[in-house]
């Protein structure tokens, strides 16, 4: 229904399910695209996804696929961009914020939780090494990001970056994504119960 | 008092991108007999760090359920030049293969109107801006919306005269 080269965004109505918006997307490369081009992008995203919504009625959309930016970014969190919290009280609680007059729609973003090492499983979905001073390794690329409506059935504990398909394994020796073997970005798993 | 403006200051002969690009919109539609229009989708984006405004070019398909293709976006601000061009890169590549562009930068920075029409005039003849419309219009067809439509289709073929004149 809504769709581009990088962005395809379906109405997915389920027989005696509630009806809702899944928007899949594969944002360019920080190879090719400087951080401004990409919070724009951010921007035009958002946009075509609340015309989507208005044409619908209604907010219940996820939004997931390689943003090929971290959670913390501009154009994943500003108001005008994705404006994804971190925390699902705060989407759910505020639903929207109105900066200079314009209202803008949360997203919850649940990717946050898995930074790091606190969590099962790797510290992020993508790895990168280079010899220079400022080095995250880790970042958080694939992500899932959900409107407060959808919170509630959002399964938070089913929530995964996956590490092998069950047979095979997507990490290197050293535990870092394996590119030859499957793909420089590990996979995530959620569930809704709609 | 004394009116100190410049006596021109009311006239302008800039034309906005979003004009260029609605024009060019409503000629597809008139091409299709609005089976395929084109639709140009503005926005302006004031939350973050430069404001911008933006608009969507889309090839839209009221028959299938308002099924509509991002073909490309532009975004810009106050002084609309230089405006930045975000392409596919099946159409970048297309266009550089064929050295209607130069490079495979994208996005492009685009410095003046000339600069503009020349790749919007690229843009809507390249094969996949072709390949996108008559996709979308075969399904139309199908769908029997455009039953009485198959002659008007033949001859209105998105060709070069679907262009702007720069």
């Amino acid at each position: 229904m809504s769709e581009s080269d990088r962005l395809t965004i379906r109405h997915l109505k389920l027989p005696a399910k509630t009806d809702i918006l899944l928007a899949a997307i594969h944002f360019s490369s920080k190879l090719h695209w400087d951080d401004e081009s990409q919070a724009i992008e951010c921007t035009i995203l958002a946009d075509e996804i609340r015309q989507v919504e208005k044409e619908h009625g209604h907010e219940r959309t996820i939004l997931m696929g390689d943003l090929n930016m971290d959670p913390y970014e501009s154009g994943v969190i500003s108001a005008g961009g994705l404006h994804a919290t971190m925390s699902g009280k705060i989407a759910k609680e505020k639903k929207t914020r109105i900066v200079r007059s314009k209202q803008y729609p949360f997203f919850y973003n649940p990717m946050w939780s898995l930074f790091g090492d606190a969590t099962p499983g790797p510290a992020g979905t993508y790895y990168y090494e280079k010899a220079q001073h400022k080095v995250q390794f880790w970042h958080m690329f694939d992500q899932v990001l959900l409107r407060p409506e959808m919170i509630p059935v959002f399964k938070h504990d089913e929530l995964k970056i996956l590490e092998t398909d069950g047979s095979l394994s997507f990490l290197t020796k050293r535990g870092i994504p394996d590119k030859q073997r499957s793909s420089d970005h590990l996979p995530i798993l959620f569930g809704i119960d709609i | 008092m004394n009116d100190i403006w410049a006596e021109d200051i009311g006239i302008t002969t800039v034309k906005t991108p979003v004009a260029i690009l609605k024009e060019q919109a409503s000629l597809l539609g008139r091409k299709t007999q609005n089976l395929v229009v084109g639709e140009v989708i503005s926005s302006s984006q004031d939350a973050i760090e430069e404001p911008k405004i933006t608009q969507r070019f889309n090839i839209k398909a009221p028959a299938l359920g308002n099924y509509r293709y991002n073909l490309f976006s532009i975004s810009h601000g106050i002084d609309i030049y230089p405006l930045t061009i975000y392409l596919e890169n099946s159409i970048v590549s297309e266009l550089a293969t064929t050295n209607l562009i130069l490079g495979s930068h994208n996005p492009r920075l685009i410095r003046s109107e000339e600069e503009f029409l020349g790749i919007l005039n690229r843009i809507l003849k390249s094969k996949r801006t072709k390949q996108v419309v008559h996709a979308l219009l075969a399904q139309c067809l199908e769908s029997g919306e455009g039953e009485q439509m198959t002659d008007i289709y033949n001859e209105s073929k998105i060709d070069d005269d679907c262009v702007v004149q720069s």
